[in-house]
């Protein structure tokens, strides 16, 4: 009790002081909490960006013709457009101008499924097994994925094999490009997909996911299969995996001088995009850094201030203590004591206040840009900042009077007089 | 103000000028931080308004029934000179009065026969004021009686060529038709408009219209249209083959663009002809869906409310569900509308907001606190300065002036920074920024500087002594 009165009792006039000290002390915390939870969003924003947009890919893909008619060479096929990526990519060509980077080849088809007196639209794309899985994600429900050995072997999603009415072990024809039908024996079955750069969806077909505008569905089959039903073995699209996004520039340049000549070959690339998003980046994390700083040296050197005006008010008290036999630790314990609980309730009610008052979605036009609107993120990181800055402005504000009671006479301190 | 409270303010300030300096640099830089929150505020409204604006979030739509033809012409006329209102049409919508287009190219021909590839879509007419970024609307219960009546907004982007209103003899194309087709700009159209509400369907030939340029449509069709073969021999058609499955009614909203006066006057043929079988249009053969844009997003509520009082003084009557009276009703379109717009504006105001409250929190705290500080270290001079014969009133304008003086140097030096910074700023976000910064300081500080002032002088020397 002696040392609860010692530390928080007797402060007088002061203590509006010590309240103003904590004020000042939890609305610094609420600010640097909440640049330190924008930077946090941004820097959480990039990272997303490199994970989905993965500036080290360049896609090299046809033109998209999707009006294209279908004429079977025999068969009672009703005419349809086929929205897919012309075959015009060369693979010679493309290997030649990528050199020792990675290739991820595809073709990608559309074709109908007849079956009975009825037909299905489907998306049929041959890939490479081992690459694709490295740029796109695929979750096997149940079977397993292609191999490169694999011949005329298919893995399918929910949605299309729910609407061609088959699982693991059953087959399904495809129109080859002479006429003959393939049969695909399904080996694996997909309940979720996200086939990167997939080709827009403008016909109807089965679908993983009906909102999207992008083909979230189809068969897969390894490339070697497709050759056989597409009759060619030009791509419609690749995707070429730089060494690192430093090289994508040069890349691009490559592809496109090989490709020059090729009017219905487009090379698209996200890095550019990618820095603009990082210089973004850089912006927001030199502007909130910016403001926390200035915060903290002025806001936290005023609340120190204060602070500093109450110790040195109890300067003697400290003092008196010592004089009675109290080590000088335990004679600055209550100063100790009294600072610490000042500053972890700022530094709480600054982080509660940033925590839940700062908006779900922070954008700023000419700062964000490319990145766009930011979700505001606490983590340990920006606890842990807001607390040492509340800890070491108490700790600065009472430094001045530890050193002065340790470092010059007892008498001294004893006879100087009060502010 | 006493001459002597003036020079010992001026002094003081001299005297202990690292605090005050350290003040007016905190102030200094509150300002500079808030002037840029609020002009990132600013510029983002603004930069959200103009988005919202371009894709047509000022208009709104006015469904009239049972009005003529020359009515609603007039309607049109007397609603633009609404003032606040930028433009209003009355466009002839294939989806709304129940008309296809077939539209097809020559593709061969030699002198036996002739081949064309063409694309069935429904149709629009439209006059010299449609701009086709923001003044298509399609309302599906048109196309499905189920569906809600709602109308929603479907942007034509320009893909190539001239994409505006078409003269008599000129047509505008989706880009998937063409690229179907394989022609450009400058092929000649053939168009057969039909009138499907009747049995038979009412078809009239359009022929030799020039392509002017072509668009996609951004709406939930998807550019969906319905391709089809045509087989001419010896001048005669043999064969038009389309998909099996194609429906035979109006079942997408991608349209043709068709000047208004080649719509009115097939409108004119299918009335001949209906009356000439001796039926009636099942449908009104009317354009009437008034197209109205305001100036602004914020004007459309104001420009909503002039133009139900306009219709209403001219006998009109406001209900959404009578199609069988004099009625009108002002649709809003889905998702893309005004008050989309300036709920989005609300939502991205939030942040910078929540930064400028801060950083006057932080000024309100700060000037308290100072204060604080100062009365505690002058909690004597209080009680002297009173003993002498200076009013509280003085003493509270001494502190003032001290307080101002400081506030004053912090708001020159941001204005100095604010002019120099390369960010978006404005007079008017300085402004706002010094203004309520000073507000706020002024409130914090006050309560303070009363605190002493409140008590006897007596008691202030006793207390300090």
């Amino acid at each position: 009790m002696m040392w609860m009165k010692l530390a928080f009792g007797g402060f007088g006039r002061r203590f509006v002081e010590a309240i103003a000290a904590a004020i000042v002390l939890a609305v610094t915390s609420a600010t640097v909490a909440s640049s330190l939870m924008v930077v946090e969003g941004a820097r959480r924003a990039l990272n997303q960006a490199v994970r989905q947009d993965r500036p080290d890919i360049v896609q090299v893909k046809s033109r998209f013709n999707r009006a294209l008619f279908e004429t079977p060479r025999s068969g009672n096929l009703p005419p349809l457009t086929i929205p897919v990526y012309e075959p015009l990519i060369d693979r010679a060509e493309l290997q030649a101008a990528v050199g020792s980077n990675q290739v991820v080849k595809r073709q990608s088809l559309f074709r109908n499924v007849v079956s009975g007196d009825s037909f299905l639209n489907i998306y049929v794309f041959g890939i490479d097994p081992d690459l694709e899985h490295e740029v796109s994600s695929f979750s096997i429900a149940r079977g397993r994925f292609l191999s490169r050995d694999d011949h005329a072997a298919a893995v399918l999603d929910q949605a299309s094999a729910r609407a061609l009415g088959l699982d693991i072990g059953g087959a399904f024809p495809i129109r080859k490009a002479d006429g003959e039908d393939m049969q695909l024996t399904i080996v694996g079955i997909l309940d979720k997909l996200e086939l990167r750069a997939a080709p827009p969806r403008s016909a109807e077909a089965p679908s993983l996911n009906p909102e999207s505008t992008f083909v979230s569905s189809g068969a897969f089959v390894n490339i070697r299969t497709s050759e056989q039903v597409f009759g060619r073995p030009t791509l419609t699209d690749a995707l070429v995996v730089a060494g690192s996004g430093s090289n994508v520039p040069d890349l691009v340049t490559q592809l496109q001088e090989a490709f020059r000549l090729e009017p219905g070959i487009f090379v698209a690339e996200r890095y550019s995009q990618y820095q603009r998003k990082v210089r973004d980046f850089v912006l927001t994390l030199t502007l909130f850094s910016a403001v926390s700083v200035v915060t903290v040296l002025l806001a936290g050197s005023f609340a120190s201030n204060l602070l500093h005006d109450i110790y040195v008010d109890r300067r003697r008290q400290y003092a008196t203590l010592m004089a009675l036999g109290f080590s000088p630790a335990k004679a600055i314990a209550p100063a100790v004591a009294f600072g610490l609980v000042l500053g972890i309730a700022a530094a709480v009610i600054g982080g509660l206040v940033a925590g839940l008052l700062m908006p779900r979605s922070f954008a700023m036009p000419s700062l964000m840009a490319d990145l766009g609107p930011t979700e505001p993120t606490i983590d340990w990181l920006v606890a842990a900042s807001i607390m040492v800055i509340s800890i070491a402005a108490a700790a600065v504000g009472l430094a001045s009077t530890a050193v002065r009671l340790v470092g010059q006479p007892l008498a001294t301190t004893l006879s100087e007089e009060n502010s | 103000m006493h001459r002597g409270l003036l020079w010992l303010a001026v002094v003081d300030l001299r005297r202990a000028w690292l605090r005050p300096s350290l003040a007016a640099l905190a102030i200094a830089l509150a300002l500079i931080a808030v002037t840029f929150f609020a002009g990132q505020i600013g510029l983002r409204q603004a930069e959200l308004l103009t988005g919202y604006e371009e894709s047509g979030a000022a208009t709104f739509i006015v469904e009239v029934n049972k009005v003529s033809t020359s009515d609603v012409a007039d309607l049109v006329q007397a609603l633009r000179t609404v003032a606040g209102v930028q433009s209003v049409l009355a466009p002839y919508n294939g989806t709304q009065l129940g008309l296809v287009a077939d539209t097809s190219f020559v593709v061969f021909e030699n002198e036996k026969q002739q081949e064309s590839l063409g694309a069935r879509t429904t149709a629009l007419g439209v006059d010299r004021s449609f701009d086709p970024l923001r003044d298509y609307y399609v309302n599906f219960h048109d196309l499905n009686s189920n569906a809600p009546q709602a109308v929603l907004g479907a942007a034509l982007l320009a893909t190539s060529g001239a994409v505006r209103a078409p003269e008599r003899n000129e047509i505008v194309v989706p880009a998937g038709v063409t690229d179907y087709v394989g022609v450009r700009s400058g092929a000649d159209a053939t168009v057969d408009v039909m009138y499907l509400n009747a049995n038979p369907p009412i078809v009239q030939r359009f022929e030799g219209l020039r392509l002017i340029g072509t668009f996609e449509l951004i709406g939930p069709d998807q550019g969906r249209f319905e391709p089809f073969w045509r087989f001419a021999a010896r001048g005669r058609e043999v064969l038009t083959v389309r998909r099996p499955d194609a429906p035979e009614g109006v079942a997408t909203s991608l349209p043709i663009l068709l000047s208004d006066e080649l719509v009115k006057e097939f409108l004119g043929h299918v009335r001949e002809e209906l009356a000439a079988r001796g039926t009636a249009p099942s449908t009104n053969l009317t354009a009437n869906k008034l197209v109205v844009r305001a100036e602004s997003v914020q004007a459309v509520p104001s420009i909503e409310a002039k133009v139900v009082s306009l219709l209403e003084q001219r006998g009109l009557k406001q209900d959404c569900r009578a199609v069988t009276e004099r009625t009108f009703c002002l649709r809003l379109p889905e998702r893309n509308n005004f008050e989309a717009a300036l709920k989005e504006q609300k939502k991205f105001e939030r942040g910078g907001s929540f930064f400028i409250s801060l950083l006057l929190v932080l000024v309100a705290v700060g000037t308290a606190g100072l204060q604080v500080q100062l009365v505690l270290a002058r909690w004597r001079e209080f009680g002297i300065l009173q003993a002498v014969g200076f009013s509280p009133t003085q003493i509270l304008l001494y502190f003032a002036v001290r307080l101002y003086t400081v506030f004053a140097v912090g708001m020159m030096a941001a204005a100095a920074v604010v002019a120099i910074l390369p960010f978006e700023r404005t007079a008017s976000a300085f402004g706002f920024a010094a203004g309520i910064a000073l507000a706020t300081a002024s409130v914090a500080a006050f309560p303070v500087l009363l605190w002493p002032l409140l008590q006897r002088p007596a008691q202030l020397l006793r207390v300090s002594a």
